[in-house]
């Protein structure tokens, strides 16, 4: 956490360093309440309506999750680490698995079956934090009409999740080797008829988001990023592929039999927060059709490969990736050969989508800043880790 | 990009970096603190865009720290490939130079790198706490000489907590 606030900070002193506003100006404090999205502030300088300076202080839910791996062995691990994320717990646990799994020679050997359900429930979970994503876009327009829906979608998406994994929102369903428990019965029945709801849901949040002129006057021309500097930023997910960067793991470094599933990668050119929101639209779509082909091409079979006595990673490093629904999330793990990783480096989509949030804020007005902030698919718990 | 031409094309252009194929789609080369800019430079020119992380990791028994710079790619004859720049320094004086002229996506994994484990990445003008508390004053959280078990127990102590260890009788 570092920054500055405009307080009376006598009684702080040695905690916040006083700055004066220069001349003119004014230094305003955005946050650290819960703005919607997590707690995280963003000092801003503002010359009347125009934001001429922005420094984002992040850290107020930073919970070391990279220093707890390494007390904990390679199972125990899974519930704290997808625990910051609780809108993609699938997608962040994902590559730690992955990982895992080629510390201990698993990688061939997942049964298909498993490889199928992993993408059914990351896509779920896709899924859901897209409607939470178009819920709190809604209220940081000023809208309330889109919260609703979006919490009230998601919230069959989550029944559905619930039914296969017995949590709402973190689910620890993931294991190496497999997945935890296979699917229930009705299962496939229930998630069909919940896409098919889904789907039908779809025009409506066009016309909404889409094509209402009072969202686009609030989403068009908010927060733009260049191609070169989303690149050289190192963003990821739907905030770097809204800049025009067809980038994609599941395209890119397939996954999970994500190579043997048709579906597209949407970009934009535009670089705005339209486009952003239109990037996660369109992979809602893409989500629906990619969990039908999975369902389909679901064939009786083992879920997990049965593990006994306690797991050792062999002496090496492993680096996974797997996209999230807010941007790639990476693990690298170090192991000793002991029952607990060396090192783990957790790297998730948000934590690089923090690198933007001066370019997207500076520039522009004061009532843009929640609009650009959210847009850029940042959720401070899962960056701060 | 196949594992083995890039494995070439960087035996060509980075001769003394030994690469070497970790795993599929993984290529490890070594560097050291001096050589680490040209590398990174080289390493950009040859495409490879998009840093990913940079991963520091503690060995106290050889009173070493490992610095890994995890380089991705966004053009698509490189997409699948990742290559990891590996390098030890001591652990007595772990500075490095900034490679956020190179990738600015450096900017906050150093920062990252510079309060959980006190790596010093010179030339990066922001060295100051991102996510840690700023009256922080305990030796780096990262580092293997900090000891959860006993910052558990001066908490302990420092609230009057008494943690009694029930015993069930059968």
């Amino acid at each position: 956490m570092s920054g500055n606030i405009n307080l009376d900070t006598e009684g702080l002193a040695g905690v916040f360093q006083e700055e004066t506003a220069p001349e003119g100006r004014l230094k305003v404090s955005f946050g650290p309440q819960h703005p919607g999205s997590g707690h995280m502030r963003i000092i801003l300088t503002v010359n009347g309506d125009i934001v001429e300076d922005a420094v984002p202080d992040v850290g107020y839910v930073h919970r070391g999750v990279e220093k707890m791996c390494e007390y904990k062995n390679y199972i125990q691990n899974i519930p704290h680490i997808e625990r910051p994320a609780i809108h993609d717990s699938s997608g962040t646990i994902f590559p730690y698995i992955l990982a895992v799994e080629r510390l201990l020679d698993l990688t061939e050997k997942v049964p298909e079956r498993a490889q199928y359900i992993r993408v059914i429930m990351a896509e779920l979970n896709r899924m859901i934090n897209h409607f939470y994503f178009f819920g709190i876009l809604g209220i940081f327009m000023g809208h309330t009409t889109p919260i609703t829906w979006g919490m009230g979608d998601r919230d069959y998406l989550i029944d559905v999740a619930a039914m296969a994994t017995g949590a709402r929102v973190t689910f620890s369903y993931f294991v190496p080797g497999g997945v935890r428990t296979d699917l229930p019965y009705g299962f496939e029945d229930r998630l069909l008829k919940t896409c098919d709801y889904i789907q039908s849901r779809i025009p409506a949040y066009k016309a909404y988001l889409e094509e209402n002129p009072f969202a686009r006057m609030r989403l068009e021309g908010v927060g733009v990023i260049k191609r070169r500097d989303a690149i050289a930023l190192g963003l990821a997910g739907p905030t770097l592929r809204g800049s025009g960067v067809k980038s994609d793991v599941r395209m890119d470094e397939p996954y999970s039999l994500y190579d043997t599933l048709d579906f597209e990668v949407p970009t934009r050119d535009e670089g705005d927060a339209m486009a952003r929101m239109l990037v996660h639209f369109e992979e809602v779509k893409q989500s629906l059709s990619i969990v039908r082909q999975a369902v389909k091409k679901l064939r009786p079979g083992p879920v997990k490969i049965p593990l006994r006595g306690q797991i050792r990673g062999k002496v090496g490093d492993a680096y996974a990736r797997t996209e999230g629904a807010r941007g790639m999330n990476s693990y690298y793990i170090i192991s000793d050969g002991q029952v607990r990783p060396y090192r783990v480096r957790v790297n998730t989509g948000d934590s690089r989508n923090l690198a933007a949030m001066p370019l997207v804020l500076i520039g522009g007005k004061v009532a843009d800043v929640p609009v650009a902030h959210w847009s850029l698919d940042y959720w401070p718990v899962a960056a701060d880790r | 990009m196949k594992d083995e031409e890039l494995l070439n094309l960087i035996l060509q252009r980075l001769p003394e970096s030994s690469p070497q194929i970790s795993n599929p789609n993984r290529i490890r080369i070594k560097s050291d603190p001096h050589r680490l800019h040209d590398d990174c430079a080289t390493l950009l020119s040859l495409g490879f865009d998009h840093l990913q992380t940079i991963c520091v990791t503690d060995y106290p028994q050889t009173n070493e720290f490992e610095f890994n710079y995890i380089i991705g790619s966004v053009q698509d004859h490189l997409k699948r490939n990742i290559v990891m720049l590996v390098m030890r320094v001591s652990r007595s004086k772990p500075v490095v130079p900034t490679v956020i002229d190179i990738w600015p996506a450096a900017k906050l994994f150093e920062r990252e790198e510079f309060e959980m484990l006190g790596a010093w990445f010179d030339g990066n003008p922001e060295m100051k706490f991102l996510y840690l508390p700023e009256d922080w004053n305990e030796i780096p959280p990262l580092l293997k000489d900090y000891k959860l078990k006993r910052w558990v127990d001066e908490e302990r102590d420092r609230h009057n907590l008494v943690i009694e260890r029930v015993e069930h009788e059968r």
